[in-house]
């Protein structure tokens, strides 16, 4: 056969395999594609579950929180209250003297503020209701009536309105620095910072403390606690950065996206 | 008789099989049982016309008539898509309508294998096939498991046989002539023959998977 030929029939078999590699391609795109996009649905189920493991054990602590309080406020105050009233009507004669008609009714009369006080606190979903900015007032106000405390809180006017599921975890990781503050950072000043930065709300918690040294956070079973917050950031898209140095007090920021919804 | 047909023998044979096997008759196998034994048909006759010197063109050409309706009237039937179904119920009647006009007034009934209808239909049968594995990468199917589904066994043969085809059946005409006649045959042959093989093993395995399961339970962990 003359070359030519042999040329032309070469290129027909060629150009045949490599439709054929074509159609080949064609199916393993489909099946890595199918194979991928199974993979991410996976990946966006664990998150949110995760997610909702968080948001609920967040919720549990939170309520285990609130009897915690509910008891101290009943044994120390209100009880107390109560006891004193008591401790005034077994001194009542058959007349009694107006001032202490007037001292019983006022330490009732305070006995039923606490109360409404306490349920009004206690009431569910305060966090919904009041918003994320309010129940950090309110903590940092209940910390600064210890008197060990000075705390400030500055919060931007745009701020944007979290997801209220959101907002939940983020409190608590709020609640839970502000706990490591007291326990481990022997600090007088707590400060609490909430802004924009375009589309990322920033919140920053410093303290006046001993510090410590980050690079410990890497060592095995030290840092749990942060952890434990990290691990909260990592289920509401939030990133935390730690920055403190032994005797320089330290500085906490949380960065979240509250445009990107893992549910 | 050829290797291919011996594949086409077994793929006849498994859709007898399993259409028989299967307590809820399935109406794809049923479909296939006519269109396979028509196959057979074709190619043994066309075999004998062969040996005998004689022109087997227009039994071809009328064959790959019904071979490309039928696989889109299948198509037809697996789409889920209305817009998908819509272009084969425009492509059979303008399909139907080219192959009269090319067997009246270009490439005759018997006078040459029809290349033109054949490129045309595999395009489409091609077109389709992209089709299915499109309908088949959406998110509302991520969950079937594509290779255990018949249709796509169907689907990937098709697609291979009529890509890997298209060159060797465009240039049928200059591989007849002449000077290429005794390599240019032989090397149609081999590819002709090893794409058939793969078409009706996908065939087969695609009836495989039709038939019934045994209900199992398992408990998730």
């Amino acid at each position: 056969m003359p070359r030519p030929q042999e040329d032309i029939l070469i290129s027909i078999v060629v150009a045949s395999v490599f439709f054929i590699l074509i159609g080949s391609f064609l199916l393993l795109i489909v099946f890595v594609f199918l194979r991928r996009q199974r993979k991410n649905r996976e990946e966006k189920e664990e998150m949110k579950n995760r997610f909702e493991r968080t948001l609920l054990k967040t919720q549990l602590e939170i309520q285990e929180q609130a009897f915690s309080y509910i008891s101290q406020e009943i044994h120390d105050n209100i009880g107390q209250i109560l006891s004193l009233v008591r401790l005034n009507l077994n001194t009542f004669d058959t007349v009694v003297s107006e001032e202490k008609l007037n001292q019983t009714d006022e330490l009732l009369g305070k006995a039923i503020k606490d109360l409404r006080d306490l349920s009004h606190n206690l009431q569910k979903n305060r966090i919904y209701d009041i918003g994320i900015v309010e129940s950090i007032r309110q903590l940092l106000i209940s910390i600064e009536k210890t008197g060990q405390y000075q705390t400030s809180f500055l919060a931007s006017d745009n701020f944007h309105i979290l997801d209220p599921s959101t907002d939940i975890i983020l409190y608590r990781m709020i609640q839970e620095i502000i706990n490591n503050i007291i326990k481990h950072a022997s600090a007088s000043t707590i400060d609490v910072e909430i802004k924009n930065e375009q589309d990322t709300t920033i919140i920053r918690i410093s303290d006046n403390g001993i510090g410590f040294d980050t690079s410990l956070l890497q060592q095995e079973r030290s840092g749990i606690g942060l952890q434990n917050i990290i691990n909260r950031a990592k289920t509401i898209d939030a990133s935390v950065d730690v920055k403190s140095e032994p005797g320089n007090g330290t500085t906490i920021t949380l960065n979240i996206n509250p445009k990107s919804s893992l549910i | 008789m050829g290797i291919q047909q011996y594949f086409q023998v077994i793929s006849l044979i498994a859709s007898i099989f399993f259409y028989l096997q299967t307590q809820k008759r399935n109406k794809m196998l049923l479909y296939f049982i006519p269109f396979l034994f028509l196959t057979v048909i074709v190619e043994f006759i066309g075999g004998l016309y062969l040996s005998k010197g004689l022109r087997n063109y227009w039994m071809y050409n009328v064959f790959t008539t019904i071979e490309f309706v039928f696989y889109s009237l299948l198509f037809y039937t697996n789409f889920k898509k209305i817009l998908f179904k819509k272009l084969i119920i425009i492509f059979i009647p303008f399909f139907i309508a080219f192959i009269i006009l090319n067997m009246l007034f270009v490439q005759g009934i018997n006078k040459t294998f029809n290349t033109y209808t054949f490129l045309l239909g595999s395009f489409f049968i091609v077109i389709f096939c992209c089709c299915f594995f499109y309908e088949s990468v959406l998110p509302d199917k991520i969950d079937q498991q594509l290779s255990k589904q018949p249709f796509f066994w169907i689907c990937s043969g098709l697609l291979i046989f009529y890509l890997g085809s298209v060159i060797i059946n465009a240039l049928f005409e200059y591989l007849r002539n002449n000077d290429l006649q005794a390599e240019g045959i032989r090397i149609y042959g081999i590819i002709n023959n090893s794409l058939n093989v793969i078409l009706y093993s996908s065939f087969s395995i695609a009836f495989y998977l039709c038939r019934d399961h045994k209900k199992t339970y398992s408990s998730q962990s």
